[in-house]
């Protein structure tokens, strides 16, 4: 990892929106960088929006564009190439969204750059640990050439932000310019449990519930958990596609992960297997699901769910 | 991983109507990083991960997700678009079908056809290691005898994670 004259590193953060408070895994992304080098953020949102959110200790320096910037305006791109080369910083960091890998990819064509996405680890060395094929592997990897620039999972690291003085503001004269119109945007349905990807314990339903969540919703309530679904369970409606888990959905890794009436096929075992604790309940006792869970129980979910 | 060096295949400026699709993400390294490569190195957006996407002319409507938001855009040709597994339902080939496609005309471009040295080609990133992870140890399975619910909850008390 190259390093400035200061023998530290510097590090650009991208929190491509602010809503409020930081998320979970945005707090978490900070304390990650922390631990990197001299710390600086970039993000799209309006400078009010950022210094309050980034009153954090170690936060040195916020860079905002001339305006609001929303993805996947693409002017986002140019808002963060002009703060790398404002903050010469030697490591980007983002959280591992779509939003925030489109606009690191594209940066990292115009740094002549490579790209480590789904990062789990970054050590002060600048090796990345990240896994691949299906979570069945853990690579480690490091910039080629250019900056590194790297997107981190959720739950790959302990939050610790402690609030701080305002940190000090700089407008770069980027505004938003979207190739695109609007036509319509919607709120996703919340539920008020925690973000799927940042819980700590999630609860992954399919057809077992047979549509009826209402058991599910309870428990999960009661565990302060994130309710998460396979695909047979999001093909049929039941559940928005955004609570997908496995290969073309999100990726979990909680504290514990409880799966219902899920076979556990690859593609879905490639979403939760680094999940700490999994238990699961199938009423097929070959269902694949059980050659990874911790704890396994053969029934059916109701039953299971009524006690 | 990802290090994508598509040399442009087509001049966008030339080729006004232009679409480029593609998939979500590789099945190796699941980085998704292309699709907004491509279209950086082609100087066109790139929407991706695209829940729904319709053509009209000269234009698209793509619905896709960004944080907590669901959001429905109207973009101009030439575009580079990703889909996701809910964008349609994949229409199988027959066996005619696939016996046609076998004879369609495949263009081979070397990297000296798209302009590139074999280090420009090269990747980015460095590779240090890679590691299988260990397997899961194997977990306890038990039958359901009426108390598989009780069974969880105190083997979640006894881990701690209750
Ligand atoms: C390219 C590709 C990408 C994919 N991406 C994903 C992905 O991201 N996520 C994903 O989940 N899948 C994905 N899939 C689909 C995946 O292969 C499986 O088809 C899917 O995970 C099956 O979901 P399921 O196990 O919930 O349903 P099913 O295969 O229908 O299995 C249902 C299970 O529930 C059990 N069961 C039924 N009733 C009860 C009951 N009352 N009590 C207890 N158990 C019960 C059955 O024994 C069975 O094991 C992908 C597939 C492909 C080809």
């Amino acid at each position: 990892m190259s390093r400035g004259t200061s023998g530290i590193s510097q590090v650009l953060v991208l929190l491509e929106r602010i809503e409020g408070t930081l998320s979970g895994a945005q707090a978490e992304l900070l304390t990650l960088a922390e631990r990197l080098g001299d710390v600086s953020v970039v993000t799209g949102a309006s400078g009010e929006a950022a210094g309050d959110a980034l009153s954090i200790r170690g936060v040195r320096e916020v860079y905002v564009g001339d305006g609001e910037i929303t993805p996947p305006d693409g002017a986002l791109v140019d808002l963060l190439e002009t703060a790398v080369k404002e903050s010469e910083a030697s490591v980007v960091l983002g959280v591992d969204v779509p939003d925030a890998v489109d606009a690191l990819a594209r940066l990292s064509v115009r740094l002549d750059a490579g790209i480590i996405t789904s990062a789990t680890g970054i050590d002060v060395d600048g090796t990345v640990s990240k896994p691949v094929l299906v979570s069945e592997h853990t690579c480690v990897a490091r910039a080629g050439q250019g900056p590194l620039i790297a997107t981190v999972k959720p739950n790959s690291v302990e939050a610790i932000t402690e609030k701080g003085a305002r940190p000090e503001l700089t407008s770069l004269p980027v505004k938003p310019s979207p190739a695109f119109e609007v036509l319509e945007t919607a709120p996703l349905p919340t539920s008020g449990r925690p973000p799927l990807t940042e819980a700590r314990v999630v609860i992954a339903v399919s057809r077992g519930v047979d549509g009826d969540l209402s058991l599910v919703e309870q428990l999960a309530d009661e565990l302060g958990a994130a309710i998460g679904a396979s695909r047979a369970v999001t093909d049929a409606g039941w559940i928005d596609h955004s609570a997908q888990i496995g290969q073309t959905g999100v990726t979990v890794s909680p504290q514990l992960y409880i799966s219902v009436g899920i076979s556990g096929a690859i593609q879905q075992k490639s979403g939760m297997q680094t999940s700490d604790v999994i238990v699961a309940i199938n009423k097929d006792e070959d269902a694949p699901v059980f050659e990874i869970a911790d704890y396994g129980v053969v029934g059916t979910s109701t039953r299971c769910f009524r006690r | 991983m990802s290090t994508v060096r598509d040399q442009a295949v087509f001049d966008a400026d030339e080729d006004p109507e232009h679409l480029v699709l593609t998939g979500m993400a590789s099945d190796d390294g699941e980085a998704s990083a292309v699709p907004a490569q491509v279209g950086e190195r082609l100087g066109i957006p790139a929407l991706t991960r695209a829940l729904d996407l319709a053509l009209q002319a000269g234009h698209l409507v793509v619905t896709r997700i960004s944080g907590q938001t669901s959001q429905k855009l109207d973009l101009p040709l030439p575009a580079v678009v990703s889909v996701t597994d809910k964008a349609n339902d994949p229409r199988y080939p027959n066996f005619k079908a696939i016996m046609a496609a076998k004879k369609k005309p495949v263009t081979e471009l070397s990297l000296l056809d798209v302009g590139l040295t074999p280090v420009e080609a090269r990747s980015k990133v460095e590779l240090v290691s890679i590691q299988s992870r260990p397997a899961r140890a194997v977990g306890e399975v038990i039958a359901d005898d009426g108390q598989g619910g009780r069974r969880i909850v105190e083997y979640l008390a006894k881990e701690r994670l209750v």
